[in-house]
């Protein structure tokens, strides 16, 4: 590394610490010391072969004010490409490659847009099934985990039996996604189907898809599920969800002056600033996501489109030499 | 929200029975919230290193949150409310320390660990917020530019902006005049 490199690099070095840092010296005067200001990672990648750090941002970018509107707009709408809350799991690089691969995958299938509470049809490649594929039909009650592994979970009631299967949403044995019903529940997620009546969670395999307007609203369904008697699956008394009812007499007195006590409602966590940081995603790196799912989107869309006008001429040709 | 400009513990602090026995959680927070207050109305604080390094992100947040989205948003002022328990501090969040740290791209805030004093052996440390009217705490630091190391870098940095016409090499030459201040 040649001195002109860290000279242009680190403007601001001196040798300023050359000792130790014993109580002597604290005696002759030099009481504080100030915080631990380590190297910026960043510059350090100057001078490495392999740079580690920023890899998938190496430049900072201003993005289009309208383009950056519009990219935020898919955070609900494809929750998937929001990146890992918990430092311990990011990792740009994984990141950058995993988006890539998911944006390869919508290439050749069509993933919809769908959320909790939507009524899919999933078709699953299976040489074990007759036709060597399987249909499931349900009503999903889940979307969990970010990137390729993003999952979500359709039930439905069959046979006298609840019947729940998680997808993967890139799994590549995947042949067909098709959304019947398109709406929102009043929550984020229905597991309390489970401990509901089959009427909430029962959909016919021959239901027919509605169609939905592009570019209307989401319809929210405000239906309010109740509850069979106990025993439950989870102290649902406790939950915030506001999706279901309680039948009368199904809770004690005592539990419900339980579930008001302070350690189960946690108010302070209403004001927690820095839990509310560590749940979420920083502004710059959920916009980085978006923007470059937003764009990769835009190509695949256009990709598409060209590839259907191929086939159609490719037809018209063909017809025309038949004749 | 932004990206925090200081170091974060990955998880927070419990800070058992720091306002008596069996405070708990909300105990925590509402010694949070004292220090918080204490920190935007005195600009700098001594005491437990842990209750201020936690309060230090807390602060840094409250901040940001009001650069980002102004007096207007009603979250941001709810919040404001919540951490800042006189409420004339809340003014002075908006219209004193939100301008002040409008062209900043470090922290808002510094902290410094003191020594520990026998036989206590605490672990003790300064807050302040940047840009306070108080003397620096580091007063004692040594003047090390006239060290040999630093008076060649300094003359090899000159003979690099002497040799160059690149801009950001002029910005470093000078930026040497400034080294001063970053003295341990």
């Amino acid at each position: 590394m040649a001195l002109h490199n860290v000279l242009r690099s680190f403007s601001e070095l001196q040798f300023s610490c050359t000792y130790a840092k014993s109580f002597v010296r604290r005696l002759r005067g030099y009481r504080y010391q100030p915080e631990h200001q380590a190297v910026p990672k960043k510059l350090l990648d100057q001078f490495r072969e392999n740079p580690r750090e920023n890899v998938a941002s190496p430049a900072i970018e201003e993005y289009n004010p309208e383009e950056l509107q519009a990219a935020r707009r898919f955070k609900f709408v494809h929750p998937e490409f929001m990146p890992a809350s918990d430092p311990e799991h990011r990792d740009p690089v994984r990141e950058l490659l995993e988006r890539e691969d998911m944006m390869k995958r919508r290439a050749k299938l069509d993933i919809p847009e769908f959320y909790v509470g939507s009524i899919l049809a999933v078709t699953l490649s299976d040489p074990y099934a007759d036709g060597g594929e399987s249909k499931f039909v349900g009503i999903c009650i889940e979307r969990s985990e970010t990137g390729l592994k993003h999952n979500f979970v359709l039930r439905n009631y069959i046979d006298n039996q609840g019947i729940e299967i998680m997808y993967e949403l890139y799994n590549p044995t995947i042949k067909k996604i098709e959304v019947i019903k398109l709406e929102k529940r009043l929550d984020e997620e229905l597991l309390y189907l489970r401990d509901a009546p089959p009427e909430y969670s029962e959909v016919p395999f021959d239901i027919e898809a509605i169609p939905h307007p592009r570019g209307a609203p989401v319809p929210i369904n405000p239906i309010k599920v109740k509850l069979n008697p106990r025993p439950w699956r989870e102290r649902w008394e406790r939950s915030n969800l506001i999706g279901f009812e309680i039948m009368e007499n199904c809770v004690t007195p005592k539990m419900w002056k339980k579930a008001q006590l302070k350690e189960n409602c946690k108010p302070w966590e209403r004001y927690d600033l820095v839990k509310k940081y560590r749940e979420s995603v920083p502004l710059k790196d959920q916009d980085e996501a978006y923007v470059h799912f937003t764009r990769e989107h835009a190509r695949v869309e256009k990709e598409k489109v060209a590839s259907l006008d191929r086939q159609l001429k490719t037809k018209e040709n063909d017809s025309d030499v038949t004749e | 929200m932004n990206r925090l400009r200081v170091p974060l513990n990955r998880r927070p602090r419990k800070l058992r029975g720091t306002l008596g026995l069996g405070s708990g959680p909300e105990g925590r927070i509402e010694r949070i919230r004292m220090t918080v207050t204490q920190l935007m109305r005195h600009e700098r604080l001594e005491g437990s290193f842990a209750v201020l390094d936690e309060s230090r992100a807390y602060a840094e947040l409250l901040i940001q949150q009001a650069a980002m989205h102004g007096p207007k948003n009603k979250e941001v002022v709810e919040m404001a409310d919540f951490w800042l328990l006189d409420k004339d501090l809340v003014h002075k969040l908006f219209n004193t320390l939100v301008p002040r740290y409008k062209n900043y791209s470090t922290s808002y805030t510094d902290q410094y660990q003191l020594p520990n004093v026998y036989p206590e052996n605490r672990m003790q440390a300064v807050l302040e917020l940047k840009g306070n009217p108080w003397p620096p705490v580091n007063e004692h630091a040594v003047d090390t530019s006239k060290w040999i190391h630093n008076v060649l870098l300094t003359a090899a940095r000159k003979s690099m902006t002497n040799k160059t016409t690149d801009t950001s090499l002029s910005d470093i030459a000078l930026n040497t005049g400034q080294t001063h201040g970053t003295a341990v």
